[in-house]
């Protein structure tokens, strides 16, 4: 059978990728990050949105991840993507519930998805969210 | 299409210069490398390979017929392809600033600059979409000079090889003398920070000279850590998100806004709206300067690995 070359060419390359990619995988690359306290937080956030100053932080206990509050009353939504974080200004279309242990916010963007954390005061964070879809 | 090609040998040397970093990666910055992120960024490689198979024949044969036009006839000299070379990467850095500021191209080029990650499978992270945009149109004054398309093809190749190893954290600085004429990983991080003092700054391919020109180069700072990606990151690995998103949000933005301001969100520079409910890097850029006087302190990169010594910047 006369496989093209270009084809061919192209499933080389695809099990180059792939291999590169397990190889990543198999060595470990790529850490989850942790925000392991408020000031780590604080960067985190004026990474996603340059110059966001936080007045309220909910740190997940873990510190997988964490929302926010700015004195504009703008709630920031912090979660890891890969080993970096990936941030979003919540909208008026964010959706928030509780279960019995996490607080599940909905950013309503399908790609960004929902995050669960864990927080202290989960109750205050269902009204300031609340109060954004008003 | 030309049927020499000089990314497609040197493919197997992209490969292991990937291999190498990820084992300098593995003793040193596990964080530079992230699986998922790999996987996205050589899958944008492979369908780049495959959109530009499908559409590259069609600008290489216009080219040819433009060719038929041409002033001078430039011949095939050892000299007609330095100067093909430079003035292919002056045409290259145009093409790449108004990828950066004009929200039609950028579609296409955001595909680049997607990923949190700064390494060598970055630098294949191109797009698919490329054929949209009218990039081609920048080649032309080099074709109707006489430049044959051949010509122009082979420089643009070695122009895009050069480009791969300067997408790394592993080495710092390159001699004085280089930094000064040459593009580098240094001047190259800046171009893919988001940090607000870099937001659309160094565009060259290989001569760093064009932003100097220009006024658009800025000089990668010491102490200030460097965050990678888009102003909005995608928080995605999704693929298919990953390629056309830009182009989405485009679509999107003109179907919701005022007939006046529709052309705008395809002209303009992306962040642009008409509402102000985004910002464009240059406002950015502009806040940022209001509320600091830049002089933000963290670690820096590539620390661990100063290829060029106590070289310093130029």
């Amino acid at each position: 059978m006369d496989v093209p070359p270009a084809l061919l060419q192209f499933l080389g390359s695809l099990v180059a990728i792939l291999a590169l990619s397990g190889l990543a995988y198999w060595l470990k690359l790529g850490p989850a990050p942790r925000l392991t306290d408020e000031a780590a937080a604080r960067r985190a956030a004026d990474d996603a949105v340059s110059g966001y100053e936080p007045v309220a932080i909910g740190l997940d206990r873990d510190g997988r991840a964490a929302v926010m509050r700015d004195a504009a009353g703008r709630i920031l939504l912090l979660r890891p993507h890969g080993v970096h974080f990936a941030g979003r200004i919540l909208t008026a279309a964010a959706r928030v519930h509780r279960t019995d242990t996490e607080l599940v916010i909905d950013t309503a963007e399908k790609r960004y998805g929902s995050v669960r954390l864990v927080l202290d005061d989960p109750a205050a964070w269902v009204r300031a969210i609340e109060a954004i879809q008003r | 299409m030309p049927d020499f090609s000089p990314t497609e040998y040197a493919v197997p040397g992209f490969v292991a210069l990937v291999l190498i970093e990820m084992v300098w990666a593995w003793r040193k910055r596990p964080d530079a490398y992230e699986p998922r992120d790999t996987l996205t960024s050589l899958a944008f490689g492979l369908g780049s390979t495959v959109s530009g198979l499908l559409f590259g024949g069609f600008f290489f044969a216009l080219f040819l017929w433009l060719w038929e036009f041409r002033l001078f006839d430039v011949p095939w000299t050892w000299w007609a392809f330095a100067l093909c070379f430079v003035l292919d990467d002056l045409k290259y850095y145009w093409v790449h600033r108004f990828g950066h500021r004009v929200r039609w191209f950028w579609a296409s080029h955001v595909n680049h600059h997607s990923s949190q990650h700064y390494n060598l499978s970055t630098a294949l992270r191109q797009t698919w979409t490329g054929f949209l945009t009218l990039g081609f149109a920048f080649a032309l004054p080099l074709v109707l000079i006489g430049f044959h398309p051949v010509m122009i093809a082979i420089c643009g190749g070695f122009n895009l090889i050069y480009q791969f190893w300067i997408h790394t954290e592993a080495i710092d600085r390159m001699p004085r003398w280089f930094e000064a004429v040459m593009n580098t990983p240094s001047h190259h991080r800046v171009h893919h920070a988001t940090n607000p003092r870099y937001l659309d700054r160094n565009y060259a391919g290989v001569f760093i000279v064009w932003d100097k020109m220009f006024g658009t180069f800025e000089p990668e700072v010491k102490d200030e850590k460097i965050r990678y990606g888009i102003v909005k990151q995608l928080g995605s690995f999704n693929l298919l998100w990953a390629v056309f998103h830009e182009w989405i949000g485009i679509a999107q933005d003109m179907w919701r806004s005022p007939w006046k301001h529709k052309l705008s969100y395809l002209l303009r520079e992306p962040g642009w709206t008409h509402d102000g409910s985004r910002q464009t890097s240059d406002q950015i850029r502009a806040a940022w300067l209001e509320r600091t006087s830049g002089s933000t302190v963290d670690k820096p990169v590539a620390d661990e690995n100063p290829i060029a010594g106590e070289a310093e910047p130029a």
